[in-house]
């Protein structure tokens, strides 16, 4: 078997999948929310509209008696990532992929090629929230700048200690910790879709999102996304800590799915 | 080649779909399954294919176990239910796409393959504007591809005229005269007869000649 050309057949059917375009105009809306920020707030760079799509929300105080108020637009982004790679695995595994896998000979080597695809896949759906922010960045005036305008982070989180980060940091809970979180609740979704329906893997990842907006704890799987919580602002997520997570979530995946998808009963769509 | 199906059961969500089955089959012949709809032919052929496991039992290929030595067939081709392919690719594309996944054909045998089943290489049509016929007949030349060993086809005349049907039945004909072990499994009794050297009779999961 040559695992390239398996690698690069998943590519090509699951990257020409239109959904990913069809994201554009949900990252757009989560950009607009944005601008009654930048109206405000003089300076404001790239990687504040990174920010603001991927801050989440502070964490609420539980007891209080105040609304909860769900960041929709974070919500939509992250949980678009799950959408858009929910069926690839279980719809070519149900149709054209049997050929692919008859042929490779390996049902290792048939998953762990989706494994790959899904990192891929991730990365792809990130550069396009990344895209749309620095478009309406530079639409709006704004500076393609790595570092941050602690003023909008205020704007928006007037409870949290905002300050300014170098550009590794900005880096490391802009960029990293979402791509990462993203990557590692795919994997698990994607490997949950061999024990259950995609409809509930998709509702299993999706909540541990909801779980982790709404406690705040790093080693809830998804919190590595709410950079907002990070300690760099004060907040009770360590980065470390939350790559950790991810990292153990996307291995533990992987290895869990490599040995499920073994005994794998492999159907037809109709069947 | 030879497969062995050994005691073989299978269940599937508390019904038993396969029970006990026994067979012996080897290459050059071809074997046919005849049964009503739902008996359990499809599933017996996934189960040659390595694509399901079986609950009790075991499946030899050449005295290797599937599940446990083997994943698949190293040498397989298949037709199981309605065929699926890339829709917006053409059939030449598609098939080209398969072969270059084990490297053993070039683009020559796919064309051959190609026009042994009657569709036109050349033809630029994707496979989303493909008749039934046309998907029924692209679904064959990618199980006759690369030449298999072994070859499994679930109902290979679905959909064809009776002209398409002469030309798959010859078509498998040949496959069996080169060596290879083909099963072709059908609720079409008459064709089975034609066909076939061996026919085996499916029926509510149990297999008797």
């Amino acid at each position: 078997m040559n695992f390239l050309k398996l690698f690069s057949h998943d590519l090509r059917c699951g990257l020409r999948r239109k959904r990913y375009l069809l994201m554009l105009p949900i990252f757009a809306l989560a950009c607009a929310s944005f601008l009654r920020v930048v109206k405000g707030t003089p300076g404001i760079t790239w990687m504040d509209w990174v920010f603001h799509l991927f801050a989440g929300m502070e964490p609420p105080v539980i007891g209080s008696g105040e609304a909860i108020v769900l960041p929709l637009g974070f919500l939509a982004v992250m949980g678009g990532a799950l959408l858009v790679n929910l069926d690839f695995l279980i719809a070519d595994l149900t149709a054209s992929g049997q050929q692919v896998l008859i042929r490779c000979g390996s049902r290792r080597g048939w998953f762990l090629s989706k494994c790959l695809w899904n990192l891929v896949s991730c990365g792809v759906y990130f550069a396009g929230v990344l895209l749309v922010a620095a478009v309406f960045c530079l639409a709006t005036g704004g500076e393609a700048a790595l570092t941050n305008t602690p003023a909008a982070q205020y704007w928006e989180f007037p409870f949290t200690q905002v300050r300014p980060l170098s550009a590794g940091q900005c880096l490391l809970i802009g960029i990293v910790l979402p791509y990462l979180t993203l990557a590692a609740l795919s994997a698990a979704q994607m490997t949950l879709c061999l024990f259950c329906k995609p409809v509930l893997a998709f509702l299993s990842c999706s909540g541990a999102l909801l779980v982790s907006l709404y406690f705040d704890a790093g080693w809830i799987p998804g919190s590595g996304a709410i950079l907002i919580r990070t300690s760099l602002f004060g907040g009770a997520v360590e980065p470390g800590t939350a790559i950790a997570v991810d990292l153990a979530l996307l291995l533990g995946s992987v290895v869990a799915g490599t040995i499920q998808f073994r005994k794998q009963n492999i159907f037809s769509a109709e069947e | 080649m030879e497969i062995l199906i050994e005691n073989a059961s299978k269940t599937i969500r508390g019904a038993e779909v396969l029970k006990d089955v026994n067979l012996r089959l080897t290459g050059g012949t071809i074997y046919g399954l005849r049964g009503p709809n739902g008996s359990g032919k499809t599933m017996l052929l996934r189960l040659m294919a390595g694509l399901i496991r079986p609950t009790t039992g075991r499946v030899l290929l050449d005295g290797k176990e599937l599940g446990k030595e083997l994943d698949f067939p190293p040498s397989l081709g298949m037709l199981l239910e309605n065929p699926a392919f890339l829709p917006e690719y053409t059939g030449l594309r598609n098939l080209i796409l398969l072969a270059q996944i084990q490297n053993r054909v070039g683009a020559s045998e796919v064309r051959q393959a190609l026009l042994d089943v009657g569709l036109d290489p050349e033809d630029r049509r994707t496979y989303r504007k493909y008749s039934l016929g046309m998907k029924q007949r692209l679904g064959i030349a990618a199980a006759i591809l690369e030449k298999p060993e072994m070859l499994l086809l679930d109902e290979p005349t679905n959909a064809l005229d009776a002209a398409g049907s002469a030309l798959i039945e010859d078509r498998i004909r040949r496959e069996r005269d080169r060596g290879a072990l083909v099963v072709v499994a059908s609720h079409d009794g008459a064709f089975l007869e034609r066909l076939a050297e061996e026919i085996y009779t499916v029926t509510e999961g149990r297999v008797a000649k």
